[in-house]
């Protein structure tokens, strides 16, 4: 990191922090703290939308994944244009008619405060984990670039968060999020431009596409149906369509920012933008990690990309093996190169799997000599080359761009943390008739905490494995639950509070059982979001059919 | 029309074209993907 690159990190942090306070005009009361007034046009929500969901998990993460396994990470997001489709005609025009905070205040309309209080609390306590991955994200990257101990960066990505979204409110959040779009689709694009350069100059564009095609990193698509492959056609369509009905019509962290628009119409345009730009977007990220793939394929890469424990290995008694297993990557990395540059495919790839397998024999000795099971390479590969192959300027734009996602995302995400605590616990059961200012400052109290507790949580969890899996793992363990418990509400007149709830305990007791059973914990995590839902509904069905119904209700069928 | 719209509210419409317009674009992702798969493996 040079001058130029610290000097574009500050001003981009200072700008976003000074336009976001001084975007939060009518935030002195609680409807313009949380919902904005519902005043925001469509696109703002819309960019908003996008931007809590690709935070700097999916910059660094994703870049990672596609780098290790190529495009097949895309299939995930094969659910989402169609789960976009049908929350715009179910979920979307409910929670605007209601005038609601929260999604699950619509619960406590609809069946009891009991189902409202529970589904609330698995947000909470899934959504405060989940942001505390958000933010170690770009502080992985951060204490690796600038060798800082991991909760000095923690703090410096946190700090400027906390304070803008606790002054600033909802409005803070989402202009901010508008420009967090902006710069990180242009540091991308920047860095493919990059990328194709450097490749471009040891071979044709065509032969690298062959050379990253042998390998299988352009296979996107895999129509086996396996629930133990993560990432399948049928999982993303599936299991994939459900997490994403379950995160954008129940996650009050995307609720949140579409009741900010202005009518339903608006609050629908702003769901469908992802709908129309989400796949190629992942697929823009994703083709970056596997450029940064073949760009490696002709200039000597690190054998682990991770150097967090460099010297601990050089003194442990493993480091002759760890320097020997380093002269033969070199030789294996010289192999491949020369494969690749005459096209010989049976060489290329037989050496491309020796590289792996030098890669995974290094990382299997760092954990040995370590004693650290948890060591991941992945998350270190795009940073790696940010930082040692970008111009001077990009890095600092690369850097500012994560920093961006970091702080804009887990901002909408500490807004909505803070909404559900007030609105659906503090406003509820504790304090019920106040003042508005009282609930304002209340708010900005709540804020600040889950930020505090968010910090402490991203400390502990920056290597556990990849990142951005961690995140949906972390959901997919709640959100089907949740998912079930709103199709109950909005789809059935029959289903009664009581079957609600229990069924939403059921989905929650089976999803946790599929998931730490040693019998069912092969079956990959996307199933949960399923599993969860339709254990709710025919839990849920089969109890409501057994009392009378609570009332007549309104459902968007009707 | 205008009854149903009196109905839904004015800030309600049909939005049926953009729908299809969405699931036509991502079926041309899905297949184009498939085909970039095939053409380079």
């Amino acid at each position: 990191m040079r001058a130029l690159d610290w000097l574009v990190v500050l001003v981009w942090v200072v700008w976003i922090v000074y336009d976001g306070l001084r975007r939060s005009k009518g935030t002195d009361k609680v409807e313009g703290y949380f919902l904005a007034n519902r005043s925001l046009p469509w696109w703002a929500a819309g960019l908003s939308v996008m931007a809590t969901q690709m935070s700097a998990v999916t910059m660094v993460g994703t870049t990672g994944q596609a780098y290790a396994t190529g495009l097949r990470f895309v299939q995930l997001y094969f659910g989402l244009p169609l789960a976009m489709i049908i929350l715009s005609l179910t979920v979307v025009p409910f929670f605007h008619r209601a005038k609601v905070y929260t999604a699950y205040e619509y619960l406590e309309q609809r069946f009891d405060v009991r189902t409202r209080s529970l589904a609330s609390f698995l947000f909470l306590m899934g959504r405060a984990f989940s942001l505390g991955v958000t933010l170690a994200a770009p502080a992985v990257v951060m204490s690796t670039i600038l060798d800082w101990q991991l909760p000095v960066t923690v703090l410096a990505i946190c700090v400027p968060m906390i304070v803008y979204t606790t002054i600033g409110g909802v409005q803070a959040v989402a202009w901010t999020d508008v420009k967090q779009m902006f710069i990180v689709v242009g540091g991308m694009a920047a860095a493919v431009g990059i990328l194709i350069y450097g490749i471009t100059r040891e071979v044709s564009f065509g032969h690298a596409l062959q050379l990253a095609g042998a390998t299988g990193r352009l296979k996107a698509i895999d129509f086996k149906f396996d629930v133990r492959e993560t990432y399948t056609f049928w999982s993303g369509m599936l299991g994939g369509l459900f997490l994403m009905l379950s995160y954008f019509g129940c996650d009050q962290s995307q609720v949140q920012r579409y009741l900010t628009a202005k009518s339903i119409d608006e609050a629908r345009q702003s769901l469908l933008m992802s709908a129309y730009v989400k796949i190629p977007l992942q697929l823009l990220i994703l083709t970056t990690g596997v450029l940064v793939f073949v760009f490696y394929l002709f200039q000597t890469p690190p054998m682990l990309f991770n150097r967090t424990y460099d010297a601990r290995v050089a003194a442990s008694p493993r480091a002759a093996e760890y320097a020997s297993l380093e002269r033969d990557f070199g030789g294996a990395i010289a192999a491949r190169r020369a494969a690749a540059a005459r096209d010989d495919r049976e060489a290329f790839l037989a050496s491309d799997a020796r590289v792996g397998d030098i890669r995974a024999r290094a990382a299997a000795l760092v954990k040995q000599a370590t004693g650290d099971e948890r060591y991941n390479d992945v998350n270190y590969v795009f940073p790696t080359f940010i930082t040692t192959r970008m111009p001077i300027g990009l890095v600092g734009l690369m850097i500012a761009a994560i920093f961006a996602a970091a702080m804009s995302a887990s901002g909408g995400e500490l807004n909505a943390l803070a909404t559900a605590t007030i609105i659906d616990f503090y406003r509820r059961h504790l304090v019920t008739q106040a003042t508005d200012r009282h609930y304002l400052a209340a708010s900005k109290l709540a804020t600040i905490s889950w930020g505090l507790f968010a910090c402490v949580v991203a400390m502990f969890a920056a290597n556990q494995g990849s990142l951005i899996e961690v995140v949906n793992r972390y959901g997919s363990l709640y959100y089907g639950s949740l998912l079930g418990v709103f199709i109950l509400a909005i789809l059935t007149k029959r289903a009664t509070a009581r079957g609600a709830f229990w069924g939403m305990l059921a989905g929650m007791t089976v999803v946790l059982t599929v998931a730490f059973s040693p019998w069912t914990s092969s079956i990959a995590f996307l199933w949960h979001n399923l599993i969860g839902a339709v254990v709710v509904v025919v839990v849920g069905m089969a109890i409501s059919y057994m009392q009378k119904p609570d009332r007549i209700v309104a459902t968007s069928v009707s | 029309m205008n009854r149903i719209r009196e109905v839904r509210g004015l800030d309600d419409t049909p939005m049926t074209a953009t729908y299809l317009s969405v699931m036509i674009l991502e079926a041309a992702i899905l297949i184009a993907l498939w085909l970039f798969g095939r053409a380079f493996s």
